[in-house]
């Protein structure tokens, strides 16, 4: 009971700063902002959040980062918009999104997407902060607990959950995982030093930009594939009335624990620093396609296939203050910069933050919804609009999406290199359509790759070489236990649908 | 005639070769080192012999199937990879309202349907657009035009 | 009306190139640089380092009476952003924000034969941090004689955590092992942040780390801070010793942020801003910033030239004492 009436007084104390005219209207500046750069593709949290940084010196600490942190979960909420109208990811962690989105898109469902993943990002976020607000100090603990034995198991286990997400053909889904986490290798090795496959360029010492890998891969190959098939389609005229952005009764039955277990394995991903949005996405995508009673709807705009990434990437991003507040320790780059902008109003993140300095502490996270509840505002009406763009002729369409590629690539790093690397990737994308390889699975072994060998060679650091340190520890033991369950479960299945289809396959000779 | 799955067949055997190629590239020039302290070779070596294990089988499954690669279209490939290409080369030596037109009108070529006013009408919002919001407004540091070939 | 509304469009695109592109090409005054001016971060935005350019950028527009603009260019370990710089036209519109990267990757990397010291120009250096030995409590040495003593019994037992190979942190790290002839085992990681949760959570057991973020978890007891890493006790930490106390004299490990110039900047220019940097301390911002650790001084070019030089020759034998060799 006291636990309770402490946490509604929190509440109070939390609403009262953040409906304070000021920080409304910095938070509403900021999820604005923060959408803009989720649906302009390329340019990302970190081109937005540098930009207001300046801003900062002259605003409250808690204006300031109440500012900050709307950009960053604003971009997620963009994100996923130009993956649904034109497969062109605005965020990685919305590739996974493009994967059903864009199908609805095209099958004349763009607004019932849109409308369903703000819903969905709602949510995410809304379950995340809650989580947030209750268990923060346990989740500490967690965080803590991780060390490299254990985030290696754990990528064992994301891997392994991910990798039957192409089920069409195994085989070219497993190779897609290998050439990403090939691509991911390239740069410096940070044990040695060492150059990888970067053939002597220096822009290449911190590896491939991965916004240059997503947009080549998923936006500029499905360009050259639309560009006469997209001409001669006449364009998919959709009524856009608020009807046609509501979803159909059976989307909603569809739609409610794909939401849940996305925001639950958003939460979990969130409050581990260093992994975030990206992985939380594929693996509860990955989740929803493995208990799904039809996974062969997943990929051509199942409703599941969107809810579940939507709500887990939007829940992981407000998990993710939970390590950067309660330790002061960043784990993203976005992270990093808020931390920045405390200490520059002489604040020093940490455990005592909270104790210290309630209002801006229980300020920002209620200022988390209020910012949600802004970005649900701005972004409904914005739907009718976009799905408007879809009836932009496809020849004058897609000479502009490539120039906001080139240019948000380019601000990136200002550095033509990464453009370059968007044409490699577009030829490859386009390539790997033709031969029918999948893929979400490069950038998930883009993603993926490079932790599971980070962590594996520190884990063999601390165990001195020992092995056995994977099963001995008990967090990570779990994790290669239920890993082993899961290959075990999809061979048994396999198993199971091919003697049926055996069976069948052998009725159908003895009938003739 | 047996049928046989051309895009298992292509894809298998780009496998293959990029497989051994950095599985031979790891081995040789960079140090595979012990179990405690990894070298940077043995990561990238070990998935390099993964990559053509897997295009071996993808080649082997490729028979009996009727699955077909499909046709590529080189004229829109050409010009939106060849767009992008020349927008690299000009970004950094004559700015945006050089960079921005070119792209425009080389992807366009790709098109069936080109028509001179709209494609002018839409260079010019664009270049537009992108001064407003990445000039503007993300105060990034590109200029509109300069001289630097 | 599409195309009148278009050729306005239009008319106010090329108005704008000119005002924005062609107008900054000639000097305009003789007060000024002619121009904007891009401070280069060779790091992606919201690193330390990138905080701290963004942070002089505002008062350093004013004390120049140009915009100062922080230019990202991540790439290469620095060496990406410092070629932009050193390559760049020497009219002290492009400058570069450095640190001790900007040598070390030189030095170890002998990448685009370059000299950091002589091919880039010192402007002055900015802002100076020493660092701190910090340790998890279950590591049974509070003092460096005693981590010495404790690693000399446990030969290869310690293990100390650093923010990346040939980072600073990790070239202090080398330094006291090579000065202390002790052996701990170098475990890098990708970023300060990343290290510092498993120095908390124990399963590293030193850090040679900046006390800025860290300094909480001290006092709770969640680490202990041994020693910091200056030539003198720091001002913030007067009470700690240093590691030279402990019978290393001469140990001096501290980051440092300064500007640079490019390839033979005049010295008039050299001298505008340096005068610049020196009228944007005020006590305000020298004391925001030493809440961050840090101290904000404004040295002379000719110091700054002597600094780098005495830097540069510490790392450098400290990286051929220790065999820190990339393939």
């Amino acid at each position: 009971m006291d636990a309770a009436s402490v946490l509604l007084g929190n509440i109070a104390l939390g609403l009262g700063t953040a409906l304070q005219p000021e920080n409304l209207f910095y938070c509403a500046l900021g999820v604005f902002l923060g959408t803009l750069a989720g649906v302009i593709p390329g340019i990302g949290t970190l081109a937005a959040m540098s930009l207001l940084f300046p801003l900062t010196f002259h605003l409250g600490p808690t204006a300031a980062l109440v500012m900050l942190a709307g950009i960053y979960y604003g971009t997620t909420y963009g994100g996923s918009t130009t993956s649904i109208l034109l497969n062109l990811p605005g965020t990685p962690s919305a590739s996974v999104t493009a994967i059903d989105g864009y199908p609805m898109a095209q099958t004349g469902r763009a607004g019932v997407a849109l409308f369903m993943t703000t819903v969905a990002s709602f949510v995410g976020a809304s379950i995340g902060i809650m989580l947030m607000m209750i268990f923060s100090p346990a989740i500490v603990g967690i965080a803590l607990q991780f060390g490299s034995t254990e985030y290696f198991s754990l990528m064992v286990l994301g891997l392994v959950v991910a990798a039957t997400m192409s089920a069409d053909s195994p085989l070219k889904g497993l190779s897609a995982i290998v050439v990403g986490i090939l691509f991911g290798l390239v740069g410096l090795d940070i044990y040695t030093g060492a150059e990888r496959f970067t053939f002597g360029v220096p822009s290449l010492f911190d590896g491939i930009s991965i916004v240059a890998l997503a947009m080549g891969l998923f936006g500029i190959s499905e360009i050259i594939g639309s560009i006469r098939s997209g001409e001669s389609r006449v364009a998919a005229i959709e009524k856009v009335s608020m009807r046609s952005m509501l979803p159909s009764r059976d989307d909603v039955r569809r739609s409610r624990w794909p939401l849940l277990r996305g925001a639950g394995v958003g939460s979990f991903f969130g409050t581990l620093p260093g992994t975030g949005g990206t992985i939380a996405s594929f693996v509860s995508y990955a989740i929803e396609k493995r208990i799904s009673r039809e996974p062969e709807r997943f990929g051509k705009g199942a409703i599941e296939g969107i809810m579940a990434p939507e709500s887990s990437n939007n829940a992981a991003d407000q998990t993710a203050f939970i390590p950067t507040m309660a330790l002061g320790i960043p784990g993203t780059a976005s992270m990093a910069m808020m931390l920045g902008v405390l200490m520059i109003h002489g604040l020093s993140p940490g455990p005592s933050l909270l104790g210290n300095q309630p209002a801006l502490f229980w300020g920002l996270i209620m200022s988390f919804w209020i910012g949600n509840l802004l970005l649900l505002l701005i972004n409904i009406p914005m739907i009718g609009l976009w799905v408007r763009l879809l009836n932009t002729p496809y020849n004058y369409l897609y000479p502009a999406i490539l120039v906001f590629v080139c240019l948000g690539t380019y601000s990136v790093a200002n550095n033509t290199i990464d453009i370059w690397f968007v044409i490699l990737f577009g030829a490859i994308g386009y390539g790997a359509r033709l031969l029918s390889y999948p893929m979400p699975p490069i950038l998930l072994g883009f993603v993926l790759g490079p932790l599971i060998e980070e962590h594996f060679r520190r884990a063999m650091l601390y165990s001195r070489g020992d092995l056995t340190t994977f099963v001995t520890q008990p967090i990570s033991a779990t994790f290669l236990a239920l890993s082993a369950l899961v290959l075990m479960l999809s061979v048994a299945m396999w198993l199971i649908r091919t003697t049926r289809h055996a069976e069948k396959a052998d009725g159908g000779t003895a009938g003739q | 005639m047996r049928q046989v799955d051309s895009s298992s067949l292509i894809g298998g055997a780009i496998m293959i070769v990029a497989g051994a190629g950095v599985a031979i590239h790891a081995g040789t020039q960079l140090n595979l080192g012990t179990l405690q302290r990894m070298g940077p070779g043995l990561f990238p070596a070990v998935l390099g012999l993964m990559l053509a294990t897997l295009g071996l089988l993808t080649v082997a499954t490729a028979f009996g199937q009727a699955r077909r690669a499909g046709r590529p279209e080189y004229g829109p490939a050409l010009a939106v990879l060849g767009g992008l290409g020349v927008f690299a080369l000009t970004i950094d030596r004559f700015g945006l309202l050089v960079a921005i037109p070119l792209l425009v009108i080389i992807s366009s070529l790709a098109s069936r349907r080109r028509r001179l006013v709209p494609l002018v009408v839409l260079t010019a919002g664009l270049c537009l657009a992108a001064w407003g919001i990445f000039v503007l407004g993300f105060n990034l540091p590109v200029r509109l035009l300069k001289w630097d070939p | 009306m599409h195309v009148s509304i278009s050729r306005r469009i239009q008319a106010i695109c090329l108005a704008a190139g000119m005002a924005l592109g062609l107008g900054s090409a000639p000097a305009l005054s003789q007060a000024g640089l002619g121009g904007p001016v891009s401070l280069v971060v060779a790091y992606a935005p919201g690193g330390a380092t990138d905080l701290m350019a963004r942070t002089l950028s505002d008062p350093l527009s004013a004390a120049l009476g140009e915009t100062v603009l922080v230019e990202n260019r991540p790439g290469g370990g620095t060496i990406v952003g410092t070629l932009s710089v050193l390559n760049a036209a020497p009219d002290g519109r492009t400058l570069l924000y450095g640190t001790n990267a900007t040598l070390l990757n030189q030095i170890l990397r002998d990448y685009e034969n370059y000299d950091p010291v002589e091919d880039l120009t010192p402007v002055a250096v900015v802002a100076t941090q020493p660092l701190a030995v910090i340790a998890h409590p279950s590591l049974p040495a509070d003092t460096i004689e005693e981590l010495v003593a404790h690693a000399r019994a446990n030969p290869g037992a310690v293990n100390f955590a650093s923010s990346g190979n040939t980072s600073l942190q990790h070239i202090a790290g080398e330094m006291l092992g090579s000065v202390a002839e002790i052996d701990m085992l170098h475990i890098p990681y990708s970023g300060a942040g990343p290290a510092l949760i498993d120095l908390l959570a124990g399963r590293a057991d030193i850090m040679i780390t900046s006390l800025v973020g860290v300094r909480e978890h001290i006092e709770s007891g969640a680490l202990k801070l041994l020693a910091t890493t200056g030539p003198e006790r720091s001002p913030s930490d007067p009470d700690v010793p240093t590691v030279a106390e402990a019978g290393y004299p001469g140990f001096n490990a501290m980051s440092f942020q300064a500007v640079f110039g490019p390839r033979d900047l005049p010295d008039e220019i050299v001298a505008k801003l340096n005068e610049g940097l020196r009228e944007l301390v005020t006590d305000e911002l020298k004391a925001s910033i030493l809440q961050r650790g840090m101290v904000l001084e404004i040295s002379s070019p000719e110091e700054m030239r002597a600094y780098l030089t005495e830097q540069r020759e510490t790392f450098s034998r400290i990286i051929s004492e220790t065999g820190i060799v990339l393939q």
